[in-house]
C-alpha cells in the first residue's frame, strides 16, 4: 500500500478524526497559555501540575471513575495554589514546584502499584493514545479552547502589559491578580485537556517547547505568540500523523518532534548564524 | 497654599516589609511643577516611596492621597528588562501606557497608535518602533519606557534611578529632556537617583530619605544643614564654591 493510500485510509477512521480534532485544540491552547507562562518564568508550573495531573489519574483509575473528569478540578486548584505559594515568596517559587511534583508523582506510583489492573490504561495516560479519545472528549476539548482564544483575544493588551512589567500593569488600574488567576485555571484546564492525546507526563512539553522555539525568531510579542501557535499546530498535527503511521505513542512522538524543531532552529541560529 | 493645588499628599506613612520596616512616618507634600530628588543611601527606601505612592505596596500606617484624579507615570528602576530577550516591540511596550483610561477590552484604535507614534517621535525613537525592546541602547530603553508613561498624559512622573544605566553624555540629554518636560509641558517630577550632579543642575526640592524623611527643601538649604550627609562628601565642588563665596 502506497503512503499516500495510507494517509487517506488513516481519515476513515474516526478515532483519527477525534485526535485530530482534540490535537488542535491542545495545541493551540497550550501555546497560547505556554507563552505567557514561560515569559513570565512560570514554565515549571505547567510541569509542577502535569505531575499533579499524573496523580489525579491514578486516582481516579483506582476509584475507577473518569480520570479527567476527576483531575480537572484537582489540577486547576493546584494550579491557583502554586501561583499563590510563588507569590507569597516564603518558599522559593521554583522548589515549591518540585516538592509538588515529587509529591504528586509519589502518590500517583504509590496508588497505582497498589491498583495493579489498570496498567495499559495507565500508559495511555501518561503518553497519550489517540485511540483512547472518545466523543465527549473532543466537545470538551473544542469548549475549552474556545475559551482560552476568546480569554486572550479580549483580555491580549492587559496581558501583555501585566507580563512585560507587572508593577506597570497595576498603575494602569489593570486586575493584575484577576488576570493571574484567570492565567492559572486556564493553565490547569489545557493540562487536562491535553491529557488524552500528549499524556500527563509530557503535556508540559507542549506548554513549554513551542513558546521557546517561536522566542528564537526575532519578534515582538503578538509576533511570537502567532509564531509558538503555528509551531505547536505543526509538531501535533504532524507528530499525530507520524505516530498513526508508525505506532508510536502520540504524546511522545509530538514531543520528539518539537526537541527536533527546537534543535534545529537553535543550531542554525547559533552555529550558522542564520537571523530568522 | 490650598489643599486643591496639591497633586499628592503622603500622610505619616510607615511601610513594613515582614519584620523590616522601610519607611517610618514620612510626611510631605507634592505641587504642581515640582522637580523633586529623592537622594538616600542603597536601602534607605527610596524605592519602596515611590511604590508607596503609587499604590503597589500595602501601608502599615498613615495614608497617600492623590488629589482629584491625579494621573502617575512610572519608570521602576528595573523596568522589566532583566531579560534582554524579551519579544516586546517598542511600539507594544509604549501601547500599554495607553490601557488605563480605556474600555473593555482595550483594543487599540487608529487615533491610539497616531498617539503612540507622535510619542515616539517626541523622543525620537520612531525609527525603532518594530525593534524589540531590548535590542536597544540603555538610552534608548530609557526614552522607551519614558514615552510608555507620557501617552497616559500624567500629572506627575515617578522615576527610579533612571540614568543608571547611562553613560555620561546620554545622562546628560535625558535630563535635559526631563527637564524640558517640567519646564514646557509643567509635568511635575519625582526622581529617585544617586547622580548628585543632576541633583544640583535640575532639582528644585530634595527628598533626603534614610526610613525617615531627614530633609525636605532646596539644595542650597540640603548643603547647609545636612554637611555631614554622604551625598555632600561625594560631590567635593561644592565645598570649594561655598568656601569661595563665603
Ligand atoms: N520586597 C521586599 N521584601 C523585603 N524587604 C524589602 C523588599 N524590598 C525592599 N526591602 C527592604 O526595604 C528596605 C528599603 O529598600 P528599598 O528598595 O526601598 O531601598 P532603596 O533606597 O530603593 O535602595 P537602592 O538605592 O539600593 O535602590 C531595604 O532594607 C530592603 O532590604
Ligand atoms: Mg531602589
Amino acid at each position: 500500500m502506497s503512503l499516500f493510500e495510507q494517509f487517506i485510509r488513516a481519515f476513515q477512521y474516526g478515532f483519527m478524526w477525534r485526535a485530530l480534532i482534540v490535537g488542535v485544540s491542545v495545541a493551540i491552547s497550550s501555546a497560547t497559555i505556554g507563552s505567557f507562562l514561560v515569559l513570565k518564568k512560570y514554565a515549571m508550573i505547567g510541569h509542577g501540575l502535569s505531575h499533579v495531573a499524573f496523580a489525579a489519574v491514578a486516582i481516579g483509575l483506582v476509584f475507577n471513575q473518569a480520570p479527567l473528569f476527576f483531575s480537572l478540578p484537582l489540577v486547576v486548584f493546584s494550579s491557583i495554589f502554586v501561583l499563590r505559594l510563588n507569590k507569597t515568596a516564603k518558599l522559593h517559587g521554583d522548589a515549591a514546584i518540585g516538592l509538588m511534583a515529587a509529591f504528586a508523582m509519589a502518590l500517583g506510583t504509590t496508588l497505582v502499584s497498589t491498583g495493579g489492573g489498570f496498567n495499559v490504561d495507565l500508559y495511555s495516560y501518561l503518553f497519550g493514545s489517540i485511540l483512547t479519545i472518545r466523543q465527549i472528549d473532543v466537545y470538551f476539548a473544542i469548549g475549552f479552547s474556545g475559551v482560552v482564544i476568546a480569554f486572550v483575544l479580549l483580555y491580549y493588551n492587559q496581558l501583555f502589559s501585566m507580563t512585560f512589567d507587572e508593577s506597570f500593569a497595576r498603575i494602569t488600574d489593570i486586575e493584575v491578580n484577576r488576570l493571574n488567576t484567570m492565567l492559572a485555571i486556564l493553565t490547569g484546564v489545557t493540562i487536562v485537556i491535553g491529557i488524552r492525546a500528549i499524556g500527563t507526563l509530557l503535556i508540559s512539553a507542549l506548554i513549554i517547547f513551542p513558546a521557546v522555539i517561536a522566542l528564537q525568531f526575532n519578534r515582538g510579542f503578538k509576533g511570537t505568540i502567532g509564531l509558538s501557535i503555528a509551531i505547536s499546530l505543526f509538531t501535533v498535527v504532524a507528530g499525530l500523523l507520524l505516530s498513526f503511521f508508525l505506532d508510536f505513542p502520540s504524546g511522545s512522538t509530538i514531543v520528539l518532534l518539537n526537541s527536533l524543531v527546537f534543535f534545529v532552529v537553535y543550531l542554525t541560529r547559533n552555529l550558522f548564524k542564520v537571523q530568522y | 497654599m490650598m489643599d486643591h493645588d496639591k497633586l499628592i499628599t503622603v500622610e505619616d506613612i510607615t511601610v513594613k516589609y515582614d519584620r523590616i520596616t522601610a519607611l517610618k512616618h514620612i510626611q510631605f507634600d507634592i505641587f504642581p511643577g515640582d522637580f523633586i530628588a529623592v537622594v538616600g543611601v542603597n536601602g534607605s527606601g527610596k524605592t519602596t516611596l515611590a511604590k508607596s505612592i503609587l499604590n503597589l505596596l500595602r501601608i502599615h500606617e498613615g495614608r497617600v492621597v492623590w488629589h482629584n484624579g491625579t494621573k502617575i507615570g512610572y519608570l521602576p528602576q528595573h523596568a522589566g528588562l532583566e531579560d534582554r530577550h524579551f519579544p516586546a516591540t517598542v511600539f507594544e511596550v509604549v501601547s500599554s501606557g495607553l490601557l488605563k483610561d480605556k474600555a473593555f477590552p482595550k483594543w487599540l484604535n487608529k487615533a491610539d497608535r497616531n498617539i503612540i507614534f507622535d510619542m515616539l517621535r517626541l523622543f525620537d525613537i520612531e525609527t525603532l518602533a518594530d525593534k524589540r525592546i531590548g535590542s536597544l541602547s540603555g538610552g534608548q530603553q530609557q526614552r522607551a519606557l519614558l514615552a510608555r508613561s507620557m501617552v497616559m498624559n500624567p500629572d506627575i512622573l515617578i522615576l527610579d534611578e533612571p540614568t543608571n544605566a547611562l553613560d555620561q553624555e546620554s545622562r546628560g540629554r535625558f535630563m535635559q529632556l526631563l527637564k524640558s518636560l517640567n519646564l514646557e509641558n509643567k509635568l511635575t517630577i519625582m526622581m529617585i537617583t544617586h547622580d548628585v550632579a543632576s541633583v544640583e543642575s535640575y532639582a528644585n526640592r530634595i527628598l533626603y530619605l534614610e526610613k525617615h524623611l531627614l530633609f525636605d527643601g532646596s539644595f542650597e538649604k540640603f548643603c547647609e544643614t545636612q554637611p555631614f550627609s554622604p551625598y555632600i562628601h561625594t560631590h567635593p565642588k561644592r565645598f570649594d564654591k561655598k568656601g569661595e563665596t563665603s
